[in-house]
């Protein structure tokens, strides 16, 4: 079901009404037939695969979790007759048990989500010509990918593992598994929650708040606003000059570039809006992925402030996994002994940061040109770590007020620069098209005359002004969250009906500059994981 | 509690563990410096940091990280 | 529950709020009669003068030019045609303009597919012409609501969108009606660059029947109230189709499945019909070149000489004069006129 219809408003309408109106104990379950009928409403075809996903997991976790039981109670039983030998012989033992069981389960999961996502990068990496692999054959892929699938791999994965690690508790009822795998809210492009952040939002009862659905509204009309006014708009802008850079000015190429970090953000965070506005209004709490990132300092903060919820689980799962695993400490004193300590601190992290943004970037696409991404994102992450402390003895040494505010814009203006171009790197085409648009920006040194000759794909002023009332709306709203709330300093300061008419003018931006934008463009950008 | 001290000490030497609460959130410990932290510590204490005791409040003073480390200990 | 009726109370209230600036936005576009096919403030003024009235889809529209045929046949003439109006719509303005004007005579242009032509499939476009042109806001929001469920969001899309966009040009200065060349709801084309063929042997070697059969049932019935009301209101029905082009005649087929079925009907209800493609020698009076826009449209000149060939025919029937024997009698008897095989 696409996000900007009229079929989702009417969804979200009744989904409110219905689950008011149902005892709170069915709320859940409303949730549950609602994320199923969402699911199936573009095509039910694929529905099977997250079911399974589910169960499987479900019941994976259900056994992992019975042989933890076992064992403490075992444990606990023998406790006096069993010497030390023979516990750590038993624990190991229940271990490999739960760990076969775990295996088994990712193995089934990364199975499927490897076959749906990576099959044809894999056969071209081997040689394999799609034809010899059945044109037919990749269709039907392409046909059946399931929605979400890297979503809810990774979210539902996570809970296993959580399990497995001790950290919860596995739940008994296969349906409260399913729903929290495939709640609609978060299928087509995150965020990824774990099970303790959202169990006790999805389970819990909920009744009518009229702060929270006031809210909530609220930031699901902005969210429309960013998404059909502003990244619509500009999508059309990055489109243009993607296909043209060979033609255009390198000024116009970077801003180009500009305008898909600007599209991007508007439209993965206008869609969390819109989301997260929709969960608030059913007095849910979502995780949230985005904290005004441009306002990031450095690379490395900008990935806990960007998508943050896919960090936080390459952090978790295998960022930190891997950085304490014993082969990787054994590596460390090694490289502390015969490299010196710079490298007994660093390796062990290094290793595993390569780790992560290889899967980091190999997540985002099937594609070279993604993994070069993921490894250049990776490579400034790295080196910035490296170079933390003779950076700070640098600073040092030039008097650099860390928190002068002219350093801190500096910052701030550095890293949406860098980070504008590795972004924009696997989005023109294939590497080479990325790099070629990257040397456009470098080597093309015309000057444009004018406005009209710097934005040659700005030919609708209208809908230009719109956008960039959009952008400066956005600055100032995230200007204005330093502080706190807008929503509550709305409250606050604007009269009742005021605030009505405030989000009625913009509900007609968005009706008169979103709707033609979207038309065309359409569908999120996300949505094809 | 002292090897543990020593442990700290030995990473970061100008803190005063006694009373510093907020080695984590005022990252007073960089990312690293905790991997090290905790290699250190299980290998000392000889018991198994699984990743559900990497949680910030945990390791964010040394008061924490003791009463972790005697929890684990007590469970094995 | 107070929470409830605080959220009842924001929602009506922003739902209210919405509905009100849209009405404004969208009463600005109708009642600015910016666009060519708004005639509803001159219809309205011309009230109580009209004796016969033009109803039809685009061939109509563009075919009868009121200020040459009332010379000739001394009447108070308005083409109400639009463009891809559905049977409904000329139903709907025909019952406006009756109440309101002493009607005599109606001319309703039947053409190959106006009865075959689904209003579903067709799409909104034919029905928002009509929507613009309807003078009274009551009839208006009527009109809204007729249009299919899935229609009303492109619907109301449409009209806002234009309202803002009246707005704009009013607060720019730069707003300005444009009537086109409308003459008593009559638009002619324009001269039109339609590039002709006349090797019409190969086009009729690999023609097609794009002609359907079956009649949809909504069609059907608003003829049927069409025929009834003027009956009632004792008005002569005249059913008319007017000429296309000879390319179109000889690439499509077949013509007689309609003409066949207009014929029964208008003998059934006691109606004059005739076909202008059928009267002899329309190909020399009408050349494609000259006289068309495109396949299915006269330019022009073309409208201008239709009508004056229209009213004399009349003029000529009027008078009592039986002119059966300047039409054949089928499409299949013109084929053969032709000599094409």
């Amino acid at each position: 079901m696409s996000i900007l219809s009229v079929a989702f408003l009417l969804f979200a309408a009744g989904l409110i009404i219905v689950y008011y109106l149902v005892p709170k104990k069915a709320q859940w379950f409303v949730l549950l037939a609602a994320s199923m009928f969402f699911y199936c409403f573009g095509g039910w075809r694929s529905v099977g695969f997250v079911v399974a996903t589910a169960l499987v997991s479900w019941a994976s976790a259900l056994g992992i979790q019975k042989k933890t039981d076992a064992q403490k109670a075992y444990l606990k039983e023998h406790k006096a007759e069993l010497d030390k030998a023979q516990k750590d012989a038993y624990k190991a033992q229940m271990k490999r048990s739960r760990s076969r069981l775990l295996t088994l389960c990712l193995f089934f999961c990364f199975a499927l989500l490897v076959f749906f996502k990576y099959t044809r990068f894999l056969l071209a990496q081997f040689g394999a010509e799609q034809s010899a692999f059945g044109i037919r054959a990749d269709d039907a892929i392409r046909l059946l990918l399931p929605l979400g699938i890297s979503f809810y791999t990774f979210q539902t994965v996570g809970y296993v593992v959580d399990v497995y690690w001790g950290k919860v508790q596995a739940e008994r009822n296969p349906l409260k598994v399913l729903l929290f795998t495939s709640f609609f809210p978060q299928i087509t492009q995150g965020p990824i929650s774990t099970w303790s952040e959202l169990s006790c939002q999805l389970f819990a009862e909920h009744s009518l708040d009229y702060t929270n659905y006031v809210r909530g509204a609220e930031r699901l009309i902005w969210g429309f606003f960013k998404k059909m006014v502003v990244a619509n708009i500009v999508a059309g802008y990055v489109k243009d000059v993607f296909a043209n850079y060979p033609q255009y000015a390198g000024l116009t190429a970077l801003a180009g570039a500009f305008c898909y970090s600007v599209q991007i953000y508007a439209d993965f965070s206008g869609y969390m809006d819109i989301m997260c506005g929709l969960c608030q209004m059913l007095g849910i709490r979502l995780t949230e992925n985005f904290d005004r990132p441009y306002f990031s300092k450095s690379v490395a903060e900008y990935w806990r402030r960007w998508h943050s919820s896919l960090g936080a689980w390459f952090k978790t799962y295998i960022y930190y996994p891997i950085a304490v695993s014993k082969w990787n400490q054994r590596l460390g004193k090694w490289a502390k002994q015969r490299l010196g300590k710079a490298f007994g601190d660093y390796l062990p992290a290094t290793l595993a940061l390569v780790l992560v943004w290889f899967t980091t970037g190999l997540w985002h696409g099937a594609s070279w040109a993604y993994i070069a991404w993921g490894g250049v994102n990776g490579l400034f992450i790295i080196v910035s770590m490296w170079m933390e402390r003779p950076f700070a003895k640098v600073k040092n040494l030039l008097h650099i007020n860390e928190s002068a505010w002219l350093w801190r814009a500096f910052q701030v203006l550095r890293t949406f620069i860098l980070v504008t171009f590795i972004k924009v790197l696997p989005e023109v085409g294939t590497l080479r098209q990325g790099l070629g648009l990257w040397k456009r920006i470098f080597t093309e040194h015309t000057i444009p005359t004018s406005l009209g000759r710097l934005l040659p794909f700005a030919t609708d002023h209208a809908a230009f002004f719109a956008a960039v009332f959009g952008v400066l709306l956005m600055l100032v709203v995230s200007l204005l969250q330093r502080k706190g709330s807008v929503r509550e300093l709305l409250e606050r300061r604007v009269p009742y009906i005021l605030r009505l008419l405030l989000f009625a003018a913009l509900f007609f931006m968005i009706v008169y500059f979103g709707v033609p934008a979207s038309g065309g463009i359409g569908g999120f950008l996300y949505a094809q994981f | 509690m002292d090897e543990l001290l020593e442990l700290l000490k030995d990473i970061n030497p100008d803190v005063d563990y006694e009373t510093e609460d907020q080695l984590i959130d005022g990252k007073v410990f960089d990312s690293f410096s905790i991997i090290t932290l905790i290699s250190n510590i299980s290998e000392t204490f000889d018991i198994e940091l699984g990743p559900q005791y990497l949680i910030p409040e945990n390791f964010n003073s040394a008061k924490a990280m003791w009463a972790m480390i005697q929890h684990i200990q007590e469970d094995e | 529950m107070h929470s409830f009726k605080k959220i009842l109370r924001t929602t009506l209230l922003f739902l209210l709020i919405i509905a009100f600036i849209s009405v404004g936005f969208m009463e600005l576009y109708f009642r600015s009669e910016r666009d060519y096919f708004q005639d509803g403030s001159e219809r309205a003024a011309l009230a109580g003068t009209l004796d016969t009235l033009f109803l039809g889809a685009s061939h109509a529209y563009r075919a009868f030019d009121p200020t040459v045929i009332d010379p000739i046949l001394g009447t108070h003439s308005y083409n109400l045609s639009g463009a891809l109006m559905s049977m409904r719509s000329r139903l709907l303005l025909l019952q406006e303009e009756v109440s309101r004007n002493p009607v005599k005579t109606v001319v309703l242009e039947v053409s190959f597919n106006t009865m075959s032509r689904v209003r579903r499939k067709e799409g909104i476009e034919g029905d928002l012409y009509t929507m613009s042109r309807i003078d009274s806001f009551s009839d208006r929001v009527g009109f809204f609501f007729d249009f299919y469920y899935n229609e009303w969001p492109d619907v109301y899309y449409k009209f806002v969108s234009e309202g803002v966009n009246v707005l704009i040009s009013k607060l720019k200065g730069q707003f300005v009606q444009n009537k086109g060349d409308r003459k008593y709801g009559f638009v002619p084309t324009g001269p039109g660059s339609y590039e002709f063929t006349d090797d019409y042997q190969s086009i009729y070697r690999s023609r097609w029947n794009t002609v359907s059969d079956s009649i949809d049932e909504e069609n059907a019935d608003c003829l049927d109230q069409i025929t009834a009301l003027c009956k009632e209101k004792d008005i002569e029905l005249i059913l008319v189709t007017t000429p296309i082009s000879k390319e179109f005649l000889c690439s499509s087929g077949d013509f007689d499945i309609p003409y066949r079925w207009y014929s029964q009907y208008a003998q059934a209800h006691g109606l004059r019909f005739y076909d202008l493609n059928l009267y002899k020698g329309i190909e020399t009076l009408f050349p494609d070149d000259e006289m068309f826009f495109d396949t299915l449209h006269l330019n022009t000149e073309g409208a201008e000489r239709f009508s004056q060939l229209f009213a004399e025919l009349e003029q000529r029937m009027r008078s009592g004069e039986d002119i059966s024997d300047q039409f054949y009698d089928s499409y299949e008897a013109l084929a053969e006129t032709w000599g094409l095989q």
